[in-house]
């Protein structure tokens, strides 16, 4: 069986948890990195341009925060899954 | 019984005219008020009353939180060899704890023949005249006054003069606590900051860090090595941006020397550390005619600079950060101002953001040395810092 990957987008303000995240996911084939995003306003933006399987969002962010963030995102028919 | 060897008792205010005892108060209620720490505050109350009465011993109890035994028992007129062995403090029972109870003063010519009074610990002087007042404060008991052995015994006149003194100690000790209260806050509040720079700064890192080693691990399975070496890189570079914020909070740990650089030259400093640590360039321009702030003006300018510039450089992603110090604030006083041109929040959004970014911390410094703070910023177009002290 050969399942496509889950579709992953990144949500941190810090770059340095991005590429770390993005890194360690990578090794894994059962994984794709789609995009990231350093604010929830781009994650809003990101996630109705990409839409990702999953998103994996920071809750704490300046700007718009990860909380505020999820209730902008527009879920598609099925929705992603959050994991915060 | 022989008269007790020991320290003559002072002359009596007491026994002076009314006037007399009154400027006497008066006096030890002024010395007072210029003490800040709650300790010299108690010991000098703790003296003034003996004095101020011509007791051979004084003593002042404060009830710890349980109201079991005493916080502090402060005494005059032992000898710190008395003291010792005396061994611990007295627990609230018995006559001392009477007074802590009830708040009307209590005078007796020999405390053994009353019933409450229970023993003496073996090295403790046999004592004989009594008087107990107790300190009230918005009518409840904050500790009390304890005095023994006065020739001929205590009069109408002591409690008089112990109780007005009273009233007065009550309100320094309550002044000493809040004054503690909110340096220990201030200290709490230096640590939370310490905690929350330790977690955005080196934890992110180090998180990162851990992901990286185990994309390495899982990578140095496969055939190819160039995927292994690139996260070995990635993780040194990781170690490294660590180490640069290690060092620079190490730096803010430190007291900033204001005394010997000034406040201009302590923040020079500063930012050519943070400069190297977070490679954005950070310039300090000083505006000033001579002629500095005071010494507590400048520490509150630098904590807010010092805040500014941290918020600046790790949340704002700023490419460039100025620092300026003028004389011609809105009220005349030295202005300061920390501006970026980073992503900007929206300064009324009273967010977990707002608060986190310390903003309230340093307009509550500005705001209580009687200057004006006011942050301006929109998101997308950088935030501007401005603090001015008298």
């Amino acid at each position: 069986m050969t399942a496509s990957p889950v579709r992953l987008l990144i949500v941190d303000d810090h770059p340095v948890v991005r590429q770390g995240l993005r890194t360690f996911l990578e090794t894994r084939p059962d994984f794709e990195v789609v995009g990231e995003a350093g604010d929830g306003e781009t994650a809003v933006a990101e996630a109705a341009r990409l839409r990702p399987d999953v998103i994996l969002m920071d809750l704490v962010m300046p700007g718009v925060d990860g909380l505020e963030a999820l209730g902008r995102i527009r879920p598609p028919t099925p929705a992603p899954a959050c994991w915060c | 019984m022989a008269t007790p060897a020991g320290p003559t008792p002072a002359a009596s205010v007491a026994d002076a005219p009314a006037s007399a005892a009154l400027r006497a108060v008066t006096d030890v209620v002024l010395a007072l008020a210029g003490e800040p720490g709650l300790e010299p505050v108690l010991e000098r109350l703790v003296h003034a009353v003996r004095e101020l009465v011509g007791a051979r011993y004084a003593a002042l109890g404060i009830p710890d939180e349980e109201g079991t035994g005493f916080d502090r028992f402060i005494t005059s007129g032992m000898t710190d060899e008395q003291i010792e062995a005396i061994g611990p403090l007295p627990r609230t029972h018995g006559l001392l704890a009477a007074m802590l109870t009830d708040p009307e003063p209590y005078r007796t010519d020999d405390i053994r023949a009353d019933p409450r009074f229970e023993w003496w610990p073996e090295a403790h002087p046999r004592m004989r005249s009594f008087l107990g007042v107790p300190l009230l404060f918005k009518g409840d008991i904050v500790g009390a006054f304890y005095l023994t052995d006065k020739e001929g015994g205590f009069h109408e006149a002591d409690v008089e003069l112990v109780r007005g003194l009273a009233a007065h100690a009550a309100v320094v000790i309550e002044n000493a606590r809040l004054f503690e209260a909110s340096r220990e806050r201030s200290i709490a509040e230096e640590r939370s900051r310490l905690a929350r720079d330790l977690h955005d700064a080196l934890t992110q890192c180090l998180f990162s860090l851990n992901l990286t080693l185990e994309a390495a691990a899982a990578a140095a399975a496969g055939p190819d090595p160039a995927p292994t070496l690139e996260a070995i890189h990635q993780a040194r570079a990781l170690v490294d941006a660590a180490l640069a914020e290690l060092r620079t909070l190490i730096f803010e740990l430190r007291p900033p020397a204001l005394e010997s650089d000034g406040l201009v030259g302590a923040l020079r400093k500063h930012a050519e550390l943070l400069s190297r640590a977070h490679a954005v360039p950070v310039t300090v321009s000083d505006a000033r005619p001579p002629g500095a702030p005071g010494p507590e003006a400048e520490r509150e300018l630098w904590r807010v600079a010092q805040e500014a510039l941290a918020n600046a450089l790790r949340h704002a992603r700023a490419s460039e950060v100025t620092v300026t110090v003028e004389a011609d604030g809105p009220d005349g006083g030295t202005l300061l101002t920390v501006a970026d041109d980073g992503v900007g929040f929206d300064p009324e959004a009273r967010s977990i953001a707002a608060r986190r970014l310390g903003l309230v911390s340093m307009r509550e410094r500005i705001e209580a040395a009687g200057g004006t703070f006011e942050v301006l910023s929109t998101p997308g177009r950088g935030t501007t810092v401005r603090a001015s002290v008298p």
